[in-house]
């Protein structure tokens, strides 16, 4: 008698590998033909370009159905999910756009699907506690050269060349895609969640590289201290304080304490 | 075992959908309970679970899964049933249910609520995972009969005698999709009030009611349609033999606005009601 292994190996092989003929481990123990193991096959592929295209709509909207269909069944076929919850089945999907043939010369498709994977990892990070902005404003003066923060688990930074967060507010909005573009330089955005809203803007390269050093950890007066050689240093503390307000305001600062993290 | 009273005590409920979050909120909607499909919820936050707690509130809730792959020769996840306990400890649901399936091997998964032989040995495999499971999550577990398009020759028991003697031998507790009994008795050719009538009376603790796509030569479990009639009949018939069981409608394509499918649900409150009258009769 085959084993109950051997028929859920062969039986998950030919639902993966989508051909025909059902392997000789369990050919003579299916009753009930190679038309039962194709409904199989069919909605195992059908299911999973479905949580692409509910994951990647205006990748899906901006491709064209049949594009988005083909390039996300060869992204199921080559990338078979280890994952128990479905809804992380995505992750590496603008990689595959990034390689595809059919995608890989239109820069802006993998971007976009990294933009939009982005907003699925703000949509359910963990819920932080955020700091308020009269909290900040207790601090005594001689503390704030040692501040140290961390950021909102949703907090998601990118770096695009194309205009991929405007398709995405065109879906959003249901109004029509504009024309993808590519920057002759890149602009850096943000990505989080303030209560239950996936938001997202950009931000002036200064002010993202602060906000990367904020995130690893470094103090509000090295903060500044990296800022010297572009900014005046009468201004220096200003620009970074006011920043800071900015995001306390976003919601994307989650802790602060003076002497560094515990 | 639980008393007579418990296995009545949730009445009739649906699966609980993003789409009708907001109506669930505002409106007093005439459900008595809300099943939630667990891995919806295992996440580390955001809105899915604001929306959960909120709406928890107000309604009896029971955990459905789709993950646990009960079946499968892969070893049990006991990361994911953690998790599914870390949910239940903050949802407390007056149940937990999985399906009587495997969704895959050697680390993949497919997503899909895949047949089991009907051997002794998967038996015997499946009845000693039940087990492990339901001491890791301290309470016993529901499992559920799914549709199906294959069968095993090799089979050496009936789908409903392999659900009964899981439930016996690992002292679990059945959810019985009537649609599922009602898609595979066409799909493989067996009588389906045979099969409800072998599901032991004391261990069927929900129903679940879907809709199907009937292609002619075999039925595809779609969850995007109203419950079919012949599925009415025969759950008419397995209330009549198991007396009142909590009993939901499964939805999950093509969703209606939520008054559609509490008019559905009062078409099961009709059909119980009518075959517990000719009990009473």
């Amino acid at each position: 008698m085959t084993s109950l292994a051997a028929i859920q190996e062969a039986f998950q092989a030919s639902i993966l590998s989508g051909q025909d003929a059902v392997p000789g481990a369990i050919a003579g123990h299916i009753a009930l033909t190679a038309r039962g193991v194709d409904i199989y096959r069919n909605a195992y592929r059908s299911r999973l370009v479905d949580v692409l295209s509910e994951t990647f709509e205006t990748v899906r909207e901006a491709l064209g159905h049949d594009t988005f269909a083909a390039v996300a069944r060869s992204y199921v076929e080559n990338r078979p999910s280890t994952f128990r919850n479905v809804r992380w089945f995505g992750d590496a999907f603008a990689d595959h756009l990034a390689r595809s043939p059919a995608t890989r010369d239109s820069v802006w498709i993998a971007e976009l699907a990294r933009f939009e994977w982005a907003l699925t990892l703000a949509f359910d990070a963990a819920d932080d506690a955020v700091v308020r902005v009269d909290a900040l404003a207790a601090v005594a003066p001689e503390s704030w050269a040692g501040l140290r923060f961390t950021c909102h688990a949703s907090l998601q930074r990118l770096r695009l060349v194309t205009n991929a967060p405007a398709l995405r507010k065109a879906r959003d909005a249901s109004t029509p895609l504009p024309e993808p573009r590519t920057a002759d330089t890149p602009a850096e955005w943000a990505i989080w969640r303030a209560e239950r809203d996936v938001r997202f803007r950009s931000l002036d390269v200064q002010e993202a590289r602060t906000l990367d050093s904020l995130r690893e950890g470094v103090p509000f007066a090295m903060l500044c201290e990296q800022l010297l050689d572009e900014v005046p240093e009468s201004g220096v503390a200003v620009a970074v304080a006011s920043w800071l307000r900015r995001w306390v305001e976003d919601g994307l600062i989650a802790t602060f304490s003076p002497d560094g993290p515990s | 075992m639980e008393t007579q009273q418990a296995r009545r005590a949730l009445g009739f409920g649906l699966g609980l959908r993003s789409c009708h979050y907001e109506a669930f909120a505002r409106d007093d909607v005439d459900v008595d309970w809300l099943e939630i499909v667990s891995e919806n919820y295992m996440v580390p936050g955001g809105r899915p679970l604001w929306w959960l707690d909120r709406i928890r509130r107000d309604y009896p809730m029971v955990m459905h899964g789709v993950s646990l792959s009960i079946g499968s020769t892969d070893p049990l996840d006991s990361q994911y049933l953690r998790e599914l306990r870390a949910l239940a400890d903050r949802v407390e649901p007056a149940w937990i249910s999985d399906h009587l399936c495997w969704t895959g091997v050697h680390g993949r998964n497919l997503h899909d609520l895949l047949p089991l032989p009907f051997t002794e040995e998967a038996l015997d495999h499946v009845v000693s995972r039940v087990r492990k499971v339901q001491d890791t999550l301290g309470r016993r577990i529901l499992l559920e009969n799914v549709s199906s398009y294959v069968r095993f020759a090799n089979a050496a028991l009936d789908e409903w005698t392999f659900l009964a003697e899981v439930a016996r031998r690992a002292d679990c507790l059945i959810l019985l999709d009537v649609n599922n009994v009602h898609v595979s008795a066409f799909n493989h050719g067996f009588d389906p009030v045979t099969y409800v009538d072998a599901m032991p009376r004391d261990r069927v603790r929900q129903i679940h009611l879907a809709g199907h796509d009937h292609r002619g030569d075999c039925i595809i479990d779609t969850h995007d349609a109203p419950v079919a009639d012949p599925v009415w009949s025969l759950y008419e018939h397995a209330i009549r033999r198991l007396g009142p069981v909590s009993t939901m409608i499964e939805r999950d394509d093509h969703i209606p606005p939520l008054a559609e499918l509490v008019a559905e649900l009062d078409i099961a409150r009709s059909v119980a009601s009518r075959a517990l009258e000719g009990i009473a009769a």
